[in-house]
């Protein structure tokens, strides 16, 4: 039983919470420039993401690659 | 081959009024390195410009600074000026550094294999963090410069007489000292929320063509 709960795999949903969570200290009266689709708030970064649109997938896809290097240790070794 | 740097600077939205003004640090090293200077800055950064003075100057290094995708790198009001497979022969025998989105998915192998000599760009988005507050004044934003510092550094160190893949590298090195920094106790919280924007700009820096290359 125990074995079966580590193997669970992580929902999208549960991703896009935690995006969003981590996205909530992004600092008000800073911007996020993502190439020519714009640039965003703080509250604009965190409704794409609950929209689930190009952006935000955008968004989660660097949120978890930056999550997945520092659970890695590549963040200190490269 | 003029020893000599031709950028496109347009200046028509945030993103590109950034990179516009942080080019002015490039312009100041090529200037001390005694490289000629060509720039193609605001409108200048148009098509017909663009392929009229490349052809005519013939320069050594390009810097692009604009929007882009797979297959382009645009200029003013996101007009085309590179288009991998109909005009990529304008830069073949060229060192050409690029801030844009996605140009070395597709437009930088393509152009390698049609005689660039070096292309340095981002195989995905390029981001930037900024202060709102700054956007009159880009070059005291110490927000942006945390990315555009390290961007600098491949052509300020061409320009230095480093090779091409000396360039690439300190400019990995740049996003690293400064996202290492941040990582440290004493940053504050504010520019520790710059570090996953940072890491994924120099996980997405690749150099494309001869290693060896200088200008």
């Amino acid at each position: 039983m125990k074995k079966q709960d580590q193997s669970k795999k992580i929902t999208g949903e549960e991703i896009r919470g935690l995006v969003i969570e981590r996205l909530r200290t992004f600092p008000t009266g800073k911007r996020l420039s993502i190439g020519k689709e714009g640039t965003f708030t703080k509250e604009e970064l965190v409704s794409h993401v609950e929209k689930g649109d190009s952006i935000g997938k955008k968004i989660i896809e660097i949120q978890l690659e930056y999550l997945r290097a520092l659970g890695k240790g590549k963040i200190f070794d490269e | 081959m003029n020893k000599s740097l031709l950028l496109t600077r347009p200046n028509h939205d945030p993103l590109t009024n950034y990179l516009y003004y942080w080019c002015e640090k490039v312009i100041q090293q090529a200037r001390k390195s005694g490289v000629k200077v060509i720039d193609l800055d605001k409108k200048r950064a148009n098509c017909k410009e663009f392929t009229s003075i490349i052809r005519k100057t013939n320069p050594s290094l390009v810097s692009l600074n604009g929007h882009g995708d797979d297959e382009t790198v645009t200029g003013f009001n996101n007009e085309v000026l590179i288009k991998a497979r109909i005009n990529e022969q304008l830069i073949a025998g060229k060192i050409v550094y690029v801030v844009a989105c996605c140009s070395a998915k597709i437009l930088g192998p393509s152009s390698i294999k049609n005689g660039t000599k070096v292309y340095i760009g981002y195989d995905d988005d390029f981001v930037l963090m900024y202060d709102e507050n700054k956007i009159t004044k880009p070059l005291e934003d110490k927000t942006a410069e945390l990315f555009l510092g390290p961007s600098n550094m491949v052509l300020i160190s061409f320009l230095k007489g480093n090779d091409s893949k000396t360039s690439h590298l300190r400019s990995k090195e740049g996003f690293k000292r400064e996202y290492q920094a941040l990582m440290t106790t004493e940053s504050s919280k504010v520019d520790k929320e710059a570090l996953p924007w940072l890491w994924w700009d120099m996980s997405h820096q690749v150099c494309l063509g001869d290693p060896n290359a200088q200008i």
